[in-house]
């Protein structure tokens, strides 16, 4: 017995063994800064999305993993060498998308939208079910898919629809126009060629009455007897249905990074948070097939903002959105013995401040222990170096952006954009104070001259954000084989340090910052260079990468 | 000099022009190249660098989970393979799926009761609007291992008011329990079958106080089931015959409650009661009056908790009780009242039964339970003793569908526990009757 129990003690000894990790060596090569996914591929097949299996493999394997919590996602592979997310199909980057002008114009830019082409043709018209609408060609040809809000909910869910759209445009995000109107009766014609399938399943041709009973199954008409709605643009190009969240497409050559390994998609776990993006699941995100065919290629899209914000609450008035999985496991198991004796923070939800924003507040949001109602991948996959790039993009958006964002909702009454622009600036704060911290936010590594050696005048990401989070920084130089050579800095305020003249061509440094309570942040770690020019800044890790 | 060194220059920058527009960016990166791990610009692929223990207790707990993933495979893969044909939609999914053309809902379900059998096979066909005519159409089919079987074909008129319906039901139950004595080990079981003809006047009247007239006739066969021991001694009331009846009824229910959760209430009251006269059909049996009344209260407690109460009286009041047949007995015990003790433990001409039930949250969809129930049948109403009445006590987690309610639930009483899965409890709508 104790010769077979001796070599299992060993393996484990030698797993839990500890010691300096040489750090890895960066290339000279410059950084990344646009990916080249765009290689001509052939047009893929239409792709579907199989709803049960995806809620069987949801519920059944990604919910207990995460709360075994077994994840063993590595490091994010679609960033440089600067842990930055380049361009490509995926993500188009935030330049001149976060200024208030560009977030209040959206993805549409100067296009005046469908209010401005009128009439309206109606081609096709959903009938029955929850959700009405409708798709028309304005004026000019432009195609649209038109949606309401829910009974009892005016505003909410068409205000969400086009303010989150803009606010994921403004994060990098590909993202249809999305834009809410207000329409009359009689600026809606109806297409010779319209059908409509009726309640057997029968297609015929459309009516103007099949028009005028939709419209009149609708919640609420505006006072002057206009109807307002949500409109999104049909993207340019081919759809090709939703991308998975796990794996590749193999139906896309360009497609070489496993999605669930994609910084920019595990990063949704941080922009859902704030924007209460619950209803991520792979038939709301879009590929489209861009270009000629056989000389065009995907562009990969998030589609269907609706659900964010209140949205998804006026549809379904459940106050653990955002909680709790739609199905969880976590709450099922220790629901069950406690009886009900067990309040969670989000019963006592008080009811919205607003009529037009829905249940969208700061009440009980805790980021770190948010929930969408899917388990899917990229969600669990989000570690603290994802975060952390998540929350410096998110950072970068000012007040006036929001609020920008908030009035393109186009409320009926404006104390209703200054409400959620007040809850978008609150939640933004918790999502940042939680996502800034989940390693040490040293940034602005790039090395100065010194005398001897050379100065990185680093700030914190959290004081760059208006943060009061005080944190004592400890500064280490690193030999090659990942043991401290010198500490440069230990307890102070700020992360700025001098690294000393070194023979070596390479030089490390990693920062470690301390909370007041003691708690210590994952390490960021700074990998300079020594070329013609002086010195360089090669690499950035976060957390142990 | 000069010119030949301008004349070199002019020659070499349209060169070098065209050289800079040749060079590959430096800056893009292109993934047919290279692999992935090389954007990000190191010398080899990044390891997961999480040490000691945690990883090691991951590397191990991946393993139940990559096993699940393995057994998973291939029922997701036909799930997918079934989505996408559409094989589906037109045979049968889990819970309810509509299946065009004609917008209905089928369903396909699972139930098992100690004491009464186990359902290995149901399923249910609604439609709404049939081929546009407006017509409520339903279909049943359930199978219950050994227990109880049921076909039922209903019709409903299209909405308004009155509104009418008719059903035929035929019903199979081999292995049902008769209970001649106090003693539960003393059971005896019989085969029971039913055919069911009813109409049905539904009057919606003033707000939320409905009423309806019913009309119905049936014919049951019983037959006792038992080894060929001579020794053995069956009940009379065992002895095997068949019988046929009239029913004309008249019920009122008087409703304000929120009946948000499939059949369920999470506030407010119902108050229903009904009364009629059921004609013997068969010779020597005796014909007899009858009435119910039900009362159910539904009141949030705290948060989402609610506190469920029920009171349920029936009786039948026979021409001469000692030509009443023992099927047309009140019985008490079941998933529906006393759920401590199998079905129809207790028959008599009257019966009491009472039930407690809090409800909790516990997630989405999902409702815990805790109920005590007590009850009784005696031979007139003033037996009923509220001192002496059975008691049972339990708990239950309820899955809360949008037109549904599956409940599990375990309940205990003074003769042993009984565990219930299915859609009905004592709280459900429909009334007793329709059960």
């Amino acid at each position: 017995m104790r010769r077979r129990a001796l070599p299992l003690l060993l393996l484990l000894l030698a797993g839990c063994a500890g010691g300096p990790v040489p750090p890895p060596v960066f290339t000279d090569a410059p950084a990344v800064t646009r990916v080249r996914d765009d290689a001509p591929i052939p047009v893929p097949d239409e792709r579907g999305f199989h709803r049960l299996s995806y809620l069987i493999e949801n519920y059944g394997l990604r919910q207990p993993i995460d709360v075994l919590g077994v994840t063993t996602h590595g490091p994010a592979l679609d960033v440089n060498r600067l842990g930055e997310v380049p361009a490509s199909s995926w993500y188009a980057g935030t330049d001149d998308r976060q200024d208030p002008a560009a977030v209040a114009r959206g993805p549409g830019g100067d296009d005046p939208g469908p209010e401005a082409h009128r009439p309206w043709t109606v081609t096709g018209l959903k009938v029955g079910g929850r959700n009405p609408g409708f798709v028309f060609r304005d004026a000019r040809g432009a195609a649209y898919i038109c949606k309401f809000d829910k009974e009892g909910e005016p505003s909410v869910s068409t205000a969400a629809g086009a303010v989150a759209a803009r606010l994921f445009w403004a994060l990098g995000y590909h993202v249809p126009d999305n834009r809410v109107v207000t329409f009359a009766r009689d600026e809606l014609l109806v297409a010779p060629d319209a059908s409509v399938k009726n309640s057997v399943g029968e297609a015929r041709p459309l009516t103007q009455a099949d028009v005028d009973a939709m419209l009149a199954g609708l919640p609420q008409a505006l006072a002057d007897g206009r109807y307002r709605a949500l409109v999104s643009r049909f993207l340019d190009g081919i759809p090709r249905g939703g991308f998975s969240l796990r794996g590749t497409n193999g139906d896309d050559p360009n497609d070489r990074i496993p999605h669930q390994d994609r910084r920019s998609l595990r990063a949704l776990r941080v922009f859902g948070a704030w924007l209460q993006h619950v209803d991520l699941k792979e038939d709301n995100t879009l590929d489209v097939y861009v270009g000629e065919p056989g000389a065009g290629h995907l562009r990969h899209h998030l589609v269907d903002f609706d659900g964010c914000l209140g949205g998804y609450w006026a549809a379904r008035h459940e106050k653990r959105i955002g909680h709790a999985y739609d199905f969880d496991w976590r709450e099922l198991l220790l629901g069950i013995p406690a009886l009900g004796l067990h309040v969670r923070p989000y019963e006592d939800t008080p009811p919205p401040a607003h009529a037009e924003v829905g249940q969208f507040s700061a009440f009980a949001y805790d980021p770190a222990a948010w929930r969408p109602n899917y388990a899917n991948d990229q969600v669990l996959a989000c570690g603290p170096a994802d975060a952390f790039w998540a929350g410096t993009v998110l950072a970068r958006l000012s007040d006036e952006a929001l609020a920008a964002a908030a009035s393109t909702g186009r409320f009926r009454d404006p104390a209703a954009a200054a409400e959620l622009t007040r809850v978008l600036i609150a939640r933004r704060h918790l999502t940042l104070a939680w996502a800034l911290t989940r390693v040490s936010p040293a940034v602005d590594l790039e090395p100065i001259p010194a005398a001897d050696g050379f100065r990185v005048d680093a700030a914190s990401a959290c004081d760059r954000a208006g943060l009061a989070v005080p944190l004592a920084w400890r500064v280490e130089f690193l030999n090659a084989d990942g043991s401290v050579r010198q500490i440069l800095s230990e307890g102070a305020a700020s992360p700025a340090v001098t690294v000393p003249a070194t023979d070596a061509d390479r030089a490390v440094v990693r920062w470690t910052a301390h909370r007041p309570d003691g708690g210590l942040l994952p390490p960021t770690q700074a990998h300079y260079a020594r070329g013609p020019a002086g010195w360089s800044l090669r690499g950035v890790l976060r957390d142990g990468e | 000099m000069r010119r030949v060194g301008l004349l070199l220059l002019a020659l070499l920058l349209p060169v070098a022009a065209l050289a800079r527009n040749a060079a590959p960016d430096s800056a893009a990166w292109d993934p047919a190249d290279a692999p992935a791990w090389t954007l990000r610009g190191t010398q080899e692929p990044l390891d997961v660098r999480r040490g000691g223990a945690p990883w090691l207790v991951r590397q191990v707990a991946e393993v139940p989970a990559t096993a699940f993933r393995l057994v998973t495979a291939p029922p997701v893969a036909l799930i997918r393979w079934d989505e996408r044909s559409g094989f589906s939609r037109r045979v049968a999914g889990f819970f309810t799926r509509d299946v065009a053309p004609i917008n209905t809902t089928v369903a396909a379900y699972l139930g098992y009761e100690t004491g009464f059998g186990m359902t290995v096979l149901g399923l249910r066909v609604h439609s709404t609007d049939w081929y546009g005519t407006g017509l409520d159409n339903r279909f049943r089919f359930s199978y219950l291992n050994t227990r109880k079987n049921i076909v039922q074909l209903e019709f409903g008129a299209p909405p308004g008011a009155p509104a009418w319906s008719t059903r035929t039901r035929f019903q199979r139950s081999p292995g049902r329990h008769y209970y001649p004595a106090a003693d539960a080990d003393d059971d005896q079981e019989y085969d029971f079958q039913l055919l069911l003809n009813e109409a049905q006047l539904r009057l919606p009247l003033q707000g939320p106080l409905d009423a309806a007239l019913t009309l119905h006739s049936r014919a049951t066969r019983l037959r006792p089931e038992h080894d060929d021991d001579p020794d053995e001694r069956l009940a009379p009331a065992l002895a095997e015959r068949a019988a046929s009846n009239h029913y004309l009824g008249v019920e009122a229910e008087l409703r304000r409650d929120s009946r948000d959760a499939g059949e369920m209430a999470s506030r407010g009251s119902l108050l229903r009661a009904a009364a009629g006269w059921n004609a013997a059909r068969a010779p020597g049996d005796a014909d007899y009056r009858h009435l119910t009344f039900e009362y159910q209260l539904h009141r949030p407690l705290f948060r989402d908790r609610i506190l469920a109460a029920r009171v349920f009286y029936e009786a039948v009041d026979p021409d001469d009780a000692a030509r009443l047949p023992f099927t047309e007995l009140r019985a008490l015990g079941g998933r529906y009242d006393l759920r401590g003790y199998p079905r129809d433990r207790f028959r008599d001409l009257h019966l009491l039964a009472l039930a407690l039930e809090y409800r909790y949250p516990v997630t989405k969809m999902f409702q815990g339970r805790l109920f005590a129930d007590w009850g009784a049948a005696a031979p007139r109403t003033r037996d009923l003793d509220l001192a002496e009445l059975h008691a049972s006590a339990g708990l239950g987690l309820a899955l809360l569908l949008d037109d549904d309610v599956f409940v599990l639930q375990y309940a205990r009483g003074a003769e042993g526990g009984h565990v219930f899965a299915g859609t009905t409890t004592p709280f459900g709508y429909q009334s007793r009757r329709k059960r």
